[in-house]
């Protein structure tokens, strides 16, 4: 993961696992001031492991807002991805072709009572490899947040996947967060065990 | 006979004697003007801090007041809500889940006072927000059924949020269990109370949305909020609410949830009483004056009487008596004074405003800046009861020495 | 024989009646003394104990940073203006703020960092004094935090307990690590109350990785004094910085303290209004009581004018007199009572009022002014009470002052 703000400039090298849809694992393997740091998703939860001082926090409320690792990502959205389906209402917004490649929208929009940060997402989805192109997030009024490009498809573990993730915010379009994916595995067998804190230590 | 010539020296120099009493009077009027008015204003501020907080007493869990948490629950509370309203003096019981949570729009979060209400049992006695509510700066209304989607928050919180009435939050906070689970609605109401850290830090949700958010039974609460009519009555309510209780959760009173109120009174009080304390030794003093004077002048009146054969001891107490005079009519002129001044206060009130600002607040609770009057009877006895003895005990040395005049010296004295 | 000597004989040869007005008079303006000085010395005190527990009286910011607090709003050249502010003759000192999440045990909380200059921040507040329980920072236990007291409550640690803090420090790491627990403060103000955790400036820019530049400088000159020229003074040393004074930082609280002020001197009226009883009373009774004295004096030819002025002579003595008597029992009193204090912590422990520490003992300041003021009082007053008495007695008919007695 790279990060670019008008403070720092930073690149972490991490290896993740995940099953389902509510557990996944994240462990910090480069730089060295930061190895070993790792993220635990299971069920409504998000631990920390933070190797320097031995210690597994239970993130809370107040930092759900704030930004995982110092990237775009807030620790609301670990807990948050997977749950789009659930939370908002769906509608095909455009269908065609766009800049020569055939592309269809999807307008979400959030269900009343789900507890969101954002009113509107907008996900334009290349229908030839039905791969992801770019998801927009909007707020209440309409305004454009923030925005997540998906980029260099290739072979992963098997599968085509777009290898490059870049978050890009609205109101700072020179800053960015990028993920990058080395390599990937997929249907592993993986225990719930692995998506326990005692394992986080490790 | 003592009396009857005491009362005729006294008012034999009808004019000395008379502002003499008038000394005293007004000494009680002060005294009696600044401590009912305190009690007035600090019975308001618990009434006020009653309402801010969780009422004049409060069914509580146990360990809640130290390690206040969401965790912590009691159950039953619609019984036991309705058996506490039903008790003499109470004026509402209200079921209220209360904690800390983050408020979410679009990016732009604040922490603050999550306090999820039922209506039904909220109005501008039991609930200071409630009662912003209907003030002149709000906006929207609050929601009227115990389970509506709609979210009630301060103005600033609000301008923080950039949320105005229509707009979705999201509030995210700790469960039962404590797990992080987040609720939304939209603004339906916002209030202005003028006081900053109520402004941003207080929302209003339903109760029933707020058990759904945070998987609480349907019986289940934080607590239930009560408040009385007269703020003296909160032990006795209390202590009719205790055996009620469930298991695991007590009855306390705003003394005991609002520590910070209780020590600021305690000092105000106390200084009250030190300021009073000055003021009677002022008016001893003027009286020691006064009755000193006019029994040195009756030196050779008091040499005569001895020599023909009146004791010591009862000139001692005629002065004596005569002080008990001035204390009496001293007494009366008080309350002439300060009888229809009360009335007054009592109806209209003198606006201290212009002194002490708007709204300001004193140990947590905001301040009524209106002077009004309280008077209870213990309080009344107290500020008569030291009047008269420093009036009395103000005579003692002259009358000493009243007694002590050696006859042919005075007759001597022309 | 001329009035003075009149008056003065008049004076001398009355004793006990003089003395016995002068006694009162003497009782009432003394504790008039003693009150007066008590209200000066609590109301300093109220102003006091806002600047030395935090704020100070100047503060300097870069622009933005109080309404957006971010950790990269810094003033990068604090040391020069510190120096320049040395020279200037006032105190100044800088700090360093972040915000945290501070876990302990079971219990997580949201914290502010402040980072404090050792060296320099008691030159500057009393913080340092408002410890409850264990000791302030010291730059040789670069890992003791201090904490307020109700996040001590919130978290429930206290001296000795460890303390993790998780934030996002300045190049984007996440800053960890694990403090011990020094110190619980008492009541400072509800911001620190409620998420203090303090610590040394060296200790908060390892954690932050925030080696330079500084978020806020305060500054305190005399304190009592007129906010004006410090406030200048420290703009001049500032540059390019948002410089603001207490008042304007905190316009609430300056309102309050103002307000404080106006209840207290309404006191003090109220209180005089007692005063003015006794005078006045004391002094009307003097005069009165020598009706037929002064008759005499007229019939044997003394004039009007003559025998008023040797009243108001005669008051005016019997006043300083008082005074005399007033200085002597009440000063002493006064200046006990701003050594010692009035004790009230039998009633409350240390309480927040309006935001602000209340301690709950009551010096007096003794300034000329609690002597001054009330002396003023009691030869107005005195000459007031005559003026009627004393005119009364010059116009008399001497035949009517010997019907009196």
């Amino acid at each position: 993961m790279t990060v670019k703000t008008e403070h720092y400039e930073r690149t972490l090298e991490m290896e993740g696992w995940s099953k389902g849809k509510d557990q996944s694992l994240f462990r910090i393997l480069a730089p060295l001031k930061e190895k070993g740091t790792s993220t635990l998703k299971s069920g409504k939860n998000i631990y920390t492991y933070l190797p320097k001082t031995d210690s597994t926090i239970r993130l809370t409320g107040g930092m759900m807002q704030s930004s995982w690792m110092g990237s775009h990502f807030t620790n609301d959205d670990l807990v948050r991805e997977s749950r789009l389906a659930e939370d908002y209402t769906w509608a095909i917004s455009f269908e065609g072709e766009r800049d020569g490649v055939k592309v269809m929208e999807i307008t979400l929009t959030a269900r009343e009572d789900a507890a969101v940060a954002w009113d509107k997402v907008v996900l334009t989805i290349n229908t030839t490899d039905k791969l992801p192109l770019e998801q927009r997030f909007y707020d209440e009024e309409g305004a454009l947040i923030r925005t997540m490009r998906f980029s260099d498809v290739k072979d992963l573990g098997g599968r085509r996947l777009p290898a490059q993730l870049t978050m890009i915010p609205a109101d700072k379009p020179t800053e960015f967060t990028r993920f990058v994916y080395r390599e990937a595995q997929f249907n592993l067998d993986l225990s719930d065990a692995t998506f326990s804190k005692a394992r986080l230590k490790k | 006979m003592i009396f009857k010539m005491a009362w005729r020296n006294l008012w034999r120099h009808t004019r000395r004697t008379l502002i003499t009493c008038v000394t005293v009077g007004f000494g009680i009027w002060l005294a009696v003007t600044l401590s009912a008015v305190g009690e007035h204003s600090y019975s308001t501020t618990i009434d006020t801090g009653a309402r801010m907080g969780a009422g004049h007493v409060t069914v509580q869990p146990d360990g809640y007041l130290d390690k206040p948490s969401l965790a912590s629950r009691i159950d039953g509370v619609a019984a036991l809500r309705d058996k506490a309203a039903a008790l003499p003096h109470v004026n509402s019981a209200s079921p209220r889940i209360t904690g800390q949570a983050i408020f979410t729009k679009a990016g732009n979060s604040r922490g603050g006072m999550l306090i999820a209400i039922d209506p039904r049992y909220e109005s501008a006695s039991s609930s200071y927000f409630v009662e912003a509510m209907h003030g002149p700066h709000a906006e929207g209304a609050l929601f009227e059924t115990p389970d509506a989607p709609q979210i009630v928050l301060g103005r600033t919180m609000a301008d923080y949020l950039d949320a105005s009435v229509g707009k979705k939050l999201v509030y995210t906070t700790t469960d039962k269990d404590g797990d992080m689970v987040a609720g939304a609605g939209r603004v339906g109401g916002i209030f202005e109370t003028g006081v900053p850290e109520i402004d941003a830090g207080v929302v209003l949700v339903s109760i029933d949305k707020a058990r759904e958010v945070l998987g609480y039974g349907p019986d289940e609460a934080t607590l239930i909020a009560v408040t009385v009519d007269d703020q003296h009555a909160a032990q006795e309510v209390r202590d009719a609410l205790a055996p009620l209780a469930p298991k695991g959760a007590s009855a306390l009173t705003w003394r005991e949830t609002m520590a910070d109120l209780v020590g600021f009174i305690a000092l105000d009080r106390a200084s009250n009483q030190f300021f009073q304390f000055f003021l009677g030794l002022l008016i001893a003093a003027g009286i020691l004056n006064t009755i000193l004077m006019s029994v040195l002048e009756r030196k050779r009146e008091f040499g005569i009487m001895m020599a023909i054969g009146m004791s010591p001891w009862r000139l001692f107490n005629i002065v004596v008596a005569e002080s008990f005079f001035i204390g009496l009519v001293g007494l009366a002129l008080g309350v002439v004074f300060t009888t229809p001044w009360a009335i007054y206060l009592d109806v209209h009130g003198v606006d201290l405003s212009s002194m002490y600002g708007e709204n300001s607040t004193m140990g947590g609770v905001v301040m009524d800046p209106i002077m009004r009057f309280h008077m209870t009877g213990q309080l009344l006895a107290g500020i008569v009861g030291t009047m008269f003895t420093l009036t009395l005990l103000a005579g003692v040395y002259p009358a000493i020495k009243a007694g002590r005049v050696p006859p042919v010296e005075s007759i001597r004295m022309i | 024989m001329s009035t003075l000597k009149m008056a003065l004989r008049n004076v001398g040869r009355n004793r006990r009646r003089t003395l016995i007005t002068t006694i009162a008079t003497a009782l009432a303006v003394g504790l008039m003394i003693v009150y007066t000085a008590l209200v000066d010395g609590v109301i300093n005190q109220m102003e006091r104990s806002v600047l030395v527990m935090d704020i100070g009286q100047v503060q300097i910011h870069k622009a933005g940073y109080r309404e957006d607090p971010t950790i990269y709003a810094t003033i990068d050249d604090s040391d020069a203006i510190l120096t320049r502010l040395d020279d200037a003759g006032v105190h100044g000192t800088s700090r360093v703020f972040g915000f945290a999440l501070a876990a302990a045990g079971s219990s997580s909380a949201g914290v502010q960092m402040r980072g404090f200059d050792l060296v320099r921040e008691p030159q500057v507040t009393e913080i340092h004094t408002r410890i409850r329980d264990g000791a302030w920072l010291d730059a040789a236990d670069p890992d003791g935090v201090v904490i307020g007291k109700k996040l001590a409550r919130t978290l429930g640690i206290g001296v000795g307990d460890d303390l993790i803090i998780l934030g996002q420090a300045t190049d984007g790491s996440m800053a960890n690590a694990r403090f011990k627990v020094r110190g619980v403060l008492k009541a400072v103000n509800e911001p620190i109350d409620r998420a203090g955790v303090l610590m040394s400036q060296d200790t908060f820019r390892q954690l932050m990785a925030m080696p330079a530049g500084v978020h806020e400088i305060a500054v305190v000159g005399k304190i009592g004094g007129d906010l004006g020229p410090t406030t200048q003074l420290v703009r001049d040393a500032a540059g390019p910085w948002e410089v603001l004074n207490w008042r304007e930082l905190n316009p609430v609280m300056a309102d309050l303290l103002d307000n404080s002020r106006g209840a207290m001197t309404f006191m003090i009226l109220l209180t005089y209004s007692a005063v003015i009883m006794v005078v006045f009373n004391a002094m009307l009774m003097s005069v009165f009581e020598r009706v037929r004295e002064f008759g005499i004096l007229k019939a044997i030819g003394l004039s009007p004018l003559r025998v008023a002025t040797m009243i108001v002579i005669e008051a005016i003595t019997q006043a300083s007199v008082a005074s005399v008597a007033a200085v002597a029992f009440g000063l002493p009193l006064a200046f006990w009572l701003q050594r010692d204090g009035l004790d009230f912590s039998s009633f409350a422990s240390d309480i927040d009022f309006a935001g602000m520490a209340m301690e709950p003992i009551w010096y007096a300041s003794v300034t000329p002014n609690c002597v001054i003021e009330p002396l003023i009082w009691l030869f107005a007053l005195t000459l007031l009470a005559v003026a009627y008495p004393a005119g009364k007695a010059a116009l008399i008919k001497p035949v009517e002052a010997f019907r009196q007695r």
